[in-house]
């Protein structure tokens, strides 16, 4: 009897090598348990769609044109004068688009036969669970490249990325705004420096347009800095008593700690992401479909098919109203 | 999210092409040619499924036919589950290099395996070449599941002559 193992990291068991569920691969998986084999698919969080909005869409493509409002500010006039008149000019406009997803499982008759163990159960939840997984990646891969610092998923209607510096507005005598924070540490100061960045946004029109930040999306790693940060009553590493400005204006309840998120990277939600101010939406055109059959593919009447269709694309307009943000300095 | 690390994960059959789909219970393994699911296997003249090689290139002087479906001990001949490789058959692996990008669409290489996993990688070469990528990780799942930068999964089919040889010749 060995009372002293020595961890040893065993090498994974490949996938089956075959595309269909083969009784061979129901064998297997019986060689690695006896009466009872487990599978091993722990329910995971599905955070990514808190912030998105959705759509139904019956095309696959489109264009969304905007349009800005009356600029500018009343001019003297006297009575007597002639009338000076405006205009409404155009907006920034974007494509969005929706990829089509399929996937299939295919289960020979015999592996189903003499499956006593739930092998071959449960594909039609794992197919789905994958169109979940997918959504949950797309929109993680948003938010991890968000800053373009290795391009970006996206870009905003005005043509930049999700977050970035000198973004132009519609109206030409704007001057060029910026969602993007410095990259720093998450403290009081980064903090205070986004509040006041927020409050200080123009419009499309270059008028001073200010917002507050609602929420602030951090990524695991920093959700021991923030607590600390945010129920600290005086300045953190500081001798004085000066009261900590973080946590008097934020609140740890409207931190979102986004798991998936795994670039070193903050976000702030300046609405409620479910609200119509924030344009980065999933378009469907088509909820996930599982059909189901004998001989649905393969054509073989002893291979039970199942396949899922989906079709949905994540798009972004514009992100004035919405979300600011930028790299951080790591603390974990 | 951790890379996925060279040699990690076997090919697969992915899309099986046209024609039959599976073959099983019609090959016997060799006594003495002990093979794992997901290794490649040619027709030996005698009438058994056999390994090939762990270079496969278009110098093999066997044609490619079969990867196997279940492991076979090489103790006693028994009937093994293959599935039979067309020209249509797309296979999923990974190659050698940490990165793939669209640009390796259409290119051409050779298959290794990796001697402590025992699994086939394809490497990316125009000399000898047996397979050619179809398809490439940032086109069919672009949404980066692992780190960025490290696709590194492809679509890849054999080139015709490697599975239209003569047969093999019995070795035993």
């Amino acid at each position: 009897m060995n009372w002293t193992f020595t961890a040893a990291g065993k090498a994974a068991p490949q996938n089956s090598s075959s595309h269909l569920t083969t009784e061979e691969a129901f064998r297997a998986a019986l060689d690695r348990g006896f009466d009872k084999v487990i599978e091993r698919m722990g329910d995971q969080p599905w955070e990514g769609e808190q912030f998105v909005r959705f759509q139904k869409v019956d095309r696959d493509s489109g264009k969304v044109t905007s349009f800005r409002g009356l600029t500018g500010t009343v001019p003297l006039s006297r009575d007597g004068d002639e009338m000076q008149f405006v205009s409404k000019g155009l907006g920034f406009g974007y494509n969005w688009n929706t990829y089509t997803r399929r996937v299939a499982a295919g289960i020979e008759r015999k592996a189903m036969e003499i499956d006593d163990i739930g092998y071959t159960k449960g594909m039609q939840k794992g197919l789905l669970e994958m169109h979940k997984r997918s959504v949950e990646y797309v929109i993680a891969d948003y938010f991890n490249r968000a800053t373009g610092q290795s391009g970006s998923q996206l870009l905003a209607a005005d043509g930049m990325f999700p977050i970035d510096n000198a973004r132009p507005n519609p109206n030409p005598d704007a001057p060029t705004w910026s969602n993007l924070e410095a990259t720093a540490a998450i403290s009081e100061d980064s903090l205070f420096a986004a509040s006041l960045n927020a409050s200080q946004q123009i419009d499309e029109d270059g008028n001073l347009f200010p917002q507050t930040i609602k929420k602030v999306v951090i990524r695991p790693g920093e959700r021991g800095t923030m607590w600390t940060l945010l129920n600290s009553k005086g300045v953190l590493g500081s001798n004085y008593n000066n009261a900590n400005w973080a946590a008097g204006f934020f609140d740890m309840k409207n931190v979102i700690v986004y798991d998936y998120l795994t670039t070193d990277s903050i976000f702030y939600w300046l609405c409620d992401p479910k609200d119509e101010d924030n344009e980065l939406m999933i378009f469907k055109r088509k909820e996930p479909e599982i059909k189901t059959g004998w001989g649905l593919l393969a054509s073989n009447p002893d291979v039970l098919g199942m396949r899922l269709r989906a079709d949905w694309g994540l798009n972004l307009g514009d992100v004035r109203r919405s979300i600011r943000g930028g790299l951080v300095t790591p603390t974990t | 999210m951790a890379n996925r690390t060279d040699y990690q994960v076997q090919i697969r059959v992915a899309k099986p092409g046209a024609g039959d789909v599976l073959t099983k219970d019609v090959y016997k393994g060799r006594v003495g040619d002990d093979f794992n699911a997901g290794d490649l296997l040619t027709l030996e003249q005698g009438g058994f499924a056999e390994t090939v090689a762990t270079t496969i290139d278009s110098d093999l002087a066997i044609p490619i036919r079969f990867i196997a479906l279940e492991d076979f001990d090489g103790v006693t001949s028994v009937n093994v589950g293959v599935q039979s490789i067309t020209a249509d058959t797309k296979f999923l692996g990974q190659v050698s290099t940490s990165t793939v990008t669209v640009a390796d669409i259409g290119k051409r290489g050779t298959l290794a395996q990796d001697v402590t996993t025992g699994n086939y990688h394809v490497v990316i070469t125009d000399t000898n070449p047996v397979v050619e990528i179809v398809d490439v990780e940032p086109n069919f799942s672009p949404e980066g599941r692992y780190a960025t930068g490290n696709y590194n999964l492809v679509l890849f089919k054999f080139l015709p002559a490697a599975l239209e040889k003569a047969p093999a010749t019995s070795s035993t």
